[in-house]
């Protein structure tokens, strides 16, 4: 998140002043909160909102609204609302936001909190009784308390993106009030850990501490592990590149371009992250080919194009050895992401891989010959539909190239490598191969007709 | 110590339907209450958190703390023979095997173990019922079924659960089975929510169970991509067939012998993966037999891993194989775990595949001059290879 917006400062000076009259009001009005059961869901809040555990589906969730309907229930017993609004100011304090020294976002987000925690006050209190009365009465009342809670905060942060970017509230409102239904067991769940705390005292906040506690521990202790594998795979395409000065960036741009293709087609995030392994790494196979022959400017006899082929099978083999991978391991080989017919059991990540390999190797410049300008590469990608390449990937992949304006090919190169002989306009190429051709096809000039 | 299995939960199909028959016919609610719990238990025992490839702790025993502070001794034990028994017997593909039965014995005895040390402090207490006597038994529980895990795992031949990742995994089990003990019967009388707090203090625990899938599930495709990339210089001609694979199983043993931290291990062993991978970009690779091959390969090596953050370690860990001597930049640890990479590597290419020369490597290494290769991690050598 980006510096706080000049114009959401007077909105959030308003409800940060509503929490403060709210606070004079019920400090001066009603019951003092027990101040022990304050701390401890204080605290608790705090900590709960810095543990967000990523779902599947790329979502995130906090456990804090379980705590904050804990606290409600627990502030319920001495009729005091003040609890509900300090521990609704403590979830605002997001620890990032204040290394950073963002108060803006800080000021209002604990007030929209502390506000949504005092309305579900408001609605507990009449229910308080038959919470603590009965247990299935309890996990009933968590529906409209997460109803008031969640409605009351989508509002303030709804009007608080009109304030900031006229975005229409009822819009904004509708998409947040969309959590409802997955708040509702974090609600059910707070009701009972409130009834405990009630009837059993501290202890029970401790040990339900416990669990939060390791889930932050674990999840960092997964990204470090994403990050030494991605790590990983960057030093394979850091050795790719340093054998062959040819196909920098290729790697990359493959990856990017396969991502474009994924998401047009609605692949789900993880999906999309398989593929970007997969493409990052569809080359792997080459690691294990000497560079002379990588490099040889002349023919490759027959056994050293045999030799050469033979590195799509190697990088088949070395995805297939990675669990997550395997499903997607012909993206390595032209041979088996060849397009044969569109069969569904078949994942398309391979079909895509082969696609943005084929439109790199044409945009870019090879030792043999010039980039092409795009519209030669579409019109290739497009001709060789349904043959050569999946119809779906080429479409997805030009429709996106198109929606993001971007251009690559002759004179849009992100990289233009310098080579002393200045290379020849014409012919196709591949990123790998195409320095390697087939004894039959060796003169890049007058060969047109196979990509990849 | 249980292995992963992946047989029908039939045992908790059977307990849903023998709990709705009970309260159909009236029956009393604790008896009701355990045969979901058997449900839970077998439930539980298919749940497991992962601390390796194939061993783990199961998410069981927190229903078993729900048995041993909701009911008394006799019924207790009696609900757990009942689970433990139709879970062996209906665990389907498993056929019954002797193997099987002493595991499951084993359980039994562990699960009588931890009940009858929660009723023993809970009468050294007194009979009044508070807090603090409740966690204290708990406590004390907790204490017996790692205890009780522990023996079996030694029995079967298993690493112990109580290290690095192991401690949060218990921590987890043992905090969320405390709550729902609590939560079950409540303090003399007060808070007692039944099986209401079983089923919502699963879900934080069924959480940590996620993501300790998912750490497991990462931490595989690291070592898979590691050894992918190993297999390159073993498929290129530079180095003999499984040598990178070998080679990190060795560090990982004797970094454990030497006592090397969980980050230090980490890089040692993708170290040991990597540390061949510079031969790959040279245009005229030397040969495994010329002197200077491994330290021209390792610089060069090292050159390709130093910037990348995450594998620093790694980076250091491969230009410090050089010589061991003191003139070697960097602290004990580096020079320790650069040591561990160049025992294990020079120990495997003088092996060469054929275990009947493991006694004469360990005497080639020991023969070299002192500057070369550290004692102490040679003697981790001697003990993983069970030389001594």
């Amino acid at each position: 998140m980006t510096a706080f917006p000049r114009t959401l400062r007077l909105y959030s000076a308003g409800l940060a002043l509503v929490v403060v009259v709210l606070a004079a009001l019920i400090g001066t009005g009603t019951e003092f909160p027990a101040w022990e059961a304050t701390v401890v869901f204080a605290v608790l809040i705090i900590f709960s909102e810095q543990s967000q555990v990523t779902l599947p589906n790329g979502g995130a969730i906090t456990p804090g609204l379980l705590v904050g309907v804990a606290a409600i229930v627990v502030s319920g017993e001495t009729n005091s609302l003040l609890g509900p609004l300090i521990v609704g100011v403590a979830a605002g304090l997001y620890i990032p936001y204040l290394k950073r020294g963002s108060r803006g976002f800080i000021i209002l987000n604990s007030a929209i909190v502390a506000i949504s925690y005092v309305a579900s006050a408001l609605v507990e209190a009449p229910l308080h009784n038959a919470i603590r009365d009965s247990a299935t009465l309890g996990a009933l009342s968590a529906i409209p308390i997460a109803l008031v809670c969640v409605s009351v905060g989508a509002l303030l942060v709804s009007v608080s993106y009109w304030v900031e970017e006229r975005r229409p509230i009822k819009a904004g409102f509708a998409q947040l009030a969309m959590t409802f239904p997955q708040s509702v067991p974090f609600a059910i769940f707070g009701v009972f850990l409130g009834r405990l705390y009630l009837d059993l005292g501290w202890p029970v906040a401790i040990l339900f501490f416990v669990p939060i506690l390791l889930a932050r521990d674990l999840f960092a202790s997964y990204l470090e592990l994403k990050a030494a594998n991605e790590a990983t795979v960057e030093i394979l395409v850091r050795a790719l590149e340093a054998k062959d000065g040819y196909t920098a960036g290729h790697a990359g741009r493959v990856a990017k371009y396969a991502q474009y293709a994924g998401k047009e087609l609605g692949l789900a995030p993880w999906r999309l992250e398989r593929l970007r392994v997969a493409a990052l790494m569809h080359d792997i196979g080459k690691l294990v080919v000497p560079n002379h022959l990588l490099n040889k400017p002349g023919k490759l006899t027959p056994e050293e194009f045999a030799r050469v082929r033979m590195h799509e099978d190697v990088s088949v083999q070395m995805l297939t050895s990675i669990d997550f991978l395997a499903p997607v391991a012909p993206s390595a080989s032209g041979q088996h992401s060849k397009y044969i017919d569109d069969d569904p059991r078949h994942p398309i990540e391979p079909f895509i891989v082969a696609v943005a390999d084929a439109y790199d190797a044409m945009t870019s410049t090879r030792s043999y010959r010039r980039a092409l300008s795009q519209e030669v590469a579409f019109g290739e990608l497009r001709d060789k539909s349904g043959t050569q390449f999946h119809p779906r990937c080429v479409e997805a992949l030009v429709a996106a190239l198109e929606a993001k304006r971007e251009v690559h090919g002759d004179g849009f190169e992100d990289q233009i490598e310098h080579f002393e002989v200045a290379p020849p306009v014409a012919g196709l190429g591949s990123a790998g191969l195409g320095d390697l051709l087939a004894p039959e096809r060796v003169d890049p000039r007058t060969r047109r007709n196979e990509v990849a | 110590m249980s292995r992963l299995r992946h047989d029908l939960p039939i045992t908790a199909v059977l307990s849903l339907v023998v709990a709705i028959g009970l309260s159909l016919v009236g029956a009393s609610r604790s008896l009701v209450d355990a045969s979901l719990l058997v449900g839970a238990v077998a439930l539980g025992d298919r749940f497991v958190l992962r601390l390796g490839d194939v061993t783990g702790i199961p998410l069981m025993y927190a229903p078993l703390m729900v048995i041993t502070a909701g009911f008394n001794t006799q019924f207790g034990v009696a609900i757990w023979v009942v689970t433990i028994a139709l879970n062996t017997v209906l665990s389907w593909p498993d056929p019954l095997r002797i193997e099987k039965l002493r595991a499951s014995l084993l359980t039994v005895l562990g699960g009588v173990a931890v009940m009858s040390t929660y009723q023993l402090v809970s009468v050294l207490f007194g009979q009044k019922e508070s807090m603090t006597q409740s966690l204290v038994a708990l406590g004390a529980s907790a204490a017996m079924i790692v205890v009780s895990e522990e023996a079996t795992r030694r029995r079967s031949h298993c690493g112990s659960s109580v290290t690095g990742r192991g401690v949060r995994a218990w921590s987890a089990l043992l905090a969320s089975g405390a709550l729902m003990a609590l939560g079950y019967r409540g303090i003399d009388g007060r808070g007692g929510s039944g099986l209401w707090s079983v089923a919502l203090f699963s879900i934080p625990l069924l959480a940590t169970w996620y993501s300790f899938e998912r750490l497991e599930t990462a931490s595989r495709t690291h070592r898979q991509t590691l050894r992918a990339l190993s297999m390159a210089t073993e498929l290129g001609g530079f180095v003999s067939h499984g040598h990178g694979q070998r080679v990190a199983e060795l560090c990982e043993r004797i970094a454990a012998e030497v006592g090397l931290g969980e980050t230090e291990t980490e890089g040692v062993i993708a170290a040991a993966y990597l540390h061949h991978l510079g031969a790959v970009t040279l245009d005229n690779p030397p040969s495994e037999t010329d002197p200077g091959f491994a330290s021209q390969i390792a610089a060069v090596t090292s050159e390709m891993l130093r910037d990348i953050p995450a594998l620093r370690a790694a980076s250091q860990v491969v230009s410090g194989q050089g010589r061991y001597s003191r003139d070697l930049k960097g602290s004990r640890t580096d020079r320790m775990a650069s040591q561990v990479l160049k025992v294990s590597s020079d120990f495997d290419d003088l092996v060469a595949g054929d275990a009947s020369r493991s006694r004469l490597a360990l005497e080639t290494l020991y023969s070299s001059p002192g500057y070369v290769y550290n004692r102490r991690v040679l003697e981790a050598l001697e003990v993983v290879v069970g030389a001594r």
